[in-house]
């Protein structure tokens, strides 16, 4: 019982520190930020670039 | 006085209906009263330790019965027969089965943790059957440290921990020393003034002409002579 | 049967045998681990595009030539203003500019409030300037020569922002070489979201060369990334959990070998086949429960608190980071993973248990 107390809390940290993140993150201002830079745009498409080019020129050709 | 085990027309018959079939032991009969000790004595492949292990239910006869306490065991149901196991027999085997790498003492809890008592009674029971098997002062060490008659005298504590009425040891001395072999015999006289009734399969001299035990019994070829 | 003395033991027993169940432990925690990590980041991307869809128009208009794009016309928004049920047409510039220094693409896009000196440019761009020297401004490489342009603002990257430079329209025209009446992309605002299929078919009647896009094309594309690249991952989830089992598999019949012995003596003193699987059940469930959520854990604070370092490029590119992955946790999906992950296990482990507890036991323990 002793191990399996000590792994709970172990796991409680862990859930603490996630929950903490979780509630700590601001979502309204991500939000806010990205529908005011996809309203800018007439066609948003994903900003990042693909590791190889034809398969960037296929995501953003089509 | 009181019948304790009582067996009817024992076989047991291996690769039964087959060209290798052997027949382990045959038409066994035998009643065995409470508070005595047997000795079955007989040579290697006799067959007295297929009869100790139908005995103590850890294999099923091909026919006949066995009365332990008036009730058939014979055909006890996987459930039954453990909890026939755990309560009403203790075991003491030539290698001694004990769980290397866990201590004396969490050896001799192994068969009370199926039962839900309290840590209190459980220490209590354990001390007890390390006092008897006089292996108290090591209890703290790991078994694969001990020695050939401290690791047979950790097995009769975990044998004894659960009170059982039936003893059943299979060639208990036959990896130690004389000296040790010795200290069983008086563990034996021990176990008649607990009134605990003994079964010992053995081909050791050692056990010849004891005046404390009530049966000596022969086995030749899975038949008693 | 359940009791404290019979759990207590059963760990005991585990922490016995830590050695044997070690191996076990860390490959399943490293592939609940991977597992979670790529459902993570790729639940994060989702979210963020799709909410950047939201503020998208019903139907998007691009026009191709030999299956290149190219720029549209007043015309266009002429003609297709006189389709019925079409409230109205906004040309827009947008595009792409090469920035070979550094040999990217930079993502232009119109914002009307800014003057015709000034940008604003988001953290990855800015950081990609900087190894150049452009910290306070930029100069454009165009048809009539060097634009500079000041940097205004800059603005957190995130997944649609990462690689954009926002520009007033004429100087954004500049920039992507387009005349006064050119546009990159239409918007058409179809008041009745019924319609829009309908008027999505007349605008390709109209001219066979235009490609439309509703929100619903653009959803599907998205979705169709990731499934591609969720699918990759899929696979190789698959492939890893197959040679994990296979490896566990040799690991138990070797382990099991020797434990013969230990289940025959725990048989002998009253343990019933029953009490036998229970003791390997909680075992391997400690383990296998410790392992689930360790390797979720250890996903979670990897991909969200310190940015997924080396999965992230391979999501998103070599630019990405300054993309900060919003924390999202789809317990339905982590759900799915427990059952597909720790259920197999267990009853991989529980089996050869079963097996040998049922075996005669008088001939092992002899």
């Amino acid at each position: 019982m002793f191990f399996i107390k000590r792994i709970l809390i172990i796991f409680f940290i862990f859930l603490v520190i996630i929950i903490g993140d979780l509630v700590t993150y601001d979502y309204v201002e991500k939000e806010d930020k990205i529908k005011e830079i996809s309203s800018k745009m007439t066609s948003i498409s994903p900003s990042f670039s693909f590791a190889s080019k034809e398969y960037k020129k296929f995501v953003y050709d089509k | 006085m009181r019948s304790k085990i009582l067996i009817r027309n024992l076989y047991k018959i291996y690769n039964e209906k087959k060209e290798n079939e052997f027949f382990a032991l045959k038409n066994i009969n035998l009643n065995i009263k409470c508070g005595e000790i047997v000795i079955i004595k007989g040579i290697s492949g006799s067959g007295k330790s297929t009869l100790l292990s139908l005995i103590g239910a850890l294999s099923k006869p091909s026919s006949g019965d066995i009365l332990v306490n008036e009730q058939n065991i014979a055909k006890l149901p996987d459930i039954f027969s453990s909890q026939y196991r755990n309560e009403e027999v203790g075991f003491i085997f030539q290698s001694f089965n004990l769980v290397d790498g866990l201590s004396v003492y969490d050896n001799v809890k192994a068969p009370l943790v199926l039962s839900n008592i309290n840590q209190d009674e459980l220490k209590k029971k354990i001390n007890l059957a390390l006092e008897v098997a006089n292996i108290a002062h090591k209890s703290q060490q790991m078994v694969s440290n001990l020695s050939g008659g401290e690791k047979q005298r950790c097995a009769i504590a975990r044998a004894l921990v659960n009170s059982p009425s039936l003893i059943l040891a299979d060639e208990p001395t036959a990896n130690l020393d004389k000296n040790n072999s010795l200290i069983f015999v008086d563990i034996l006289k021990k176990f008649k003034q607990l009134n605990k009734t003994v079964v010992v399969a053995t081909h050791d001299t050692i056990f010849d002409n004891l005046a404390f035990v009530d049966t000596y019994v022969n086995i030749e070829d899975g038949a008693i002579i | 049967m359940i009791n404290k003395n019979f759990v207590d033991f059963s760990i005991l027993l585990l922490l016995k045998d830590k050695k044997e169940y070690l191996f076990s432990f860390f490959i399943f925690t490293f592939i609940v681990f991977l597992a979670s990590s790529i459902l993570f980041i790729s639940d994060s991307i989702k979210h963020d595009l799709f909410i950047a869809l939201d503020k998208q128009h019903q139907i998007i208009v691009k026009n191709t030539k030999s299956g290149r794009y190219t720029p549209l016309s007043e015309e266009h928004i002429d003609s297709i203003l006189q389709i019925s049920g079409v409230d109205n047409v906004k040309g827009k510039v947008d595009g792409y500019y090469y920035f070979a220094q550094d040999r990217r693409y930079f993502h232009i896009v119109v914002d009307e409030s800014l003057d015709e000196h000034s940008m604003i440019i988001s953290s990855e761009i800015k950081s990609i300037l900087a190894k150049f020297k452009y910290t306070t401004q930029f100069n454009f490489l165009t048809q009539d020569g060097i634009t500079s342009l000041d940097i205004k603002k800059v603005i957190k990257s995130n997944i649609i922002s990462n690689d954009v430079i926002l520009v007033n329209e004429d100087i954004a025209r500049k920039i992507l070489n387009m005349d006064e009446d050119e546009y990159s992309y239409l918007d058409v605002l179809v008041p009745n979201n019924s319609e829009i299929d309908f008027i999505s078919l007349k605008i390709v009647d109209l001219y066979p060369d235009i490609k439309v896009k509703t929100k619903n094309d653009l959803k599907s594309d998205y979705e169709y990334v990731f499934y591609y690249k969720g699918g990759i991952f899929m696979i190789l989830y698959i492939v890893s959990m197959i040679s994990f089992f296979i490896l566990l598999k040799n690991q138990i019949s070797s382990v099991f070998g020797e434990k013969k012995r230990e289940i025959a003596i725990f048989r002998s003193i009253g343990f019933a086949i029953k009490d036998i699987i229970f003791l390997k059940f909680i075992q391997n469930s400690v383990v296998a429960l410790c392992s689930y959520f360790l390797g979720v854990f250890l996903a979670y604070i990897f991909v969200f608190i310190f940015g997924a370092p080396l999965l992230k490029n391979i999501f998103l590119g070599h630019d990405a980071s300054h993309i900060i992955f919003t924390p999202i946790v789809d317990v339905k999906t982590l759900f799915v993973m427990f059952i597909f992950t720790v259920i197999p296990f267990l009853a991989s482990i529980l089996l050869p248990a079963w097996k040998i507890a049922v075996e005669d036991m008088s001939e092992v323990i002899k």
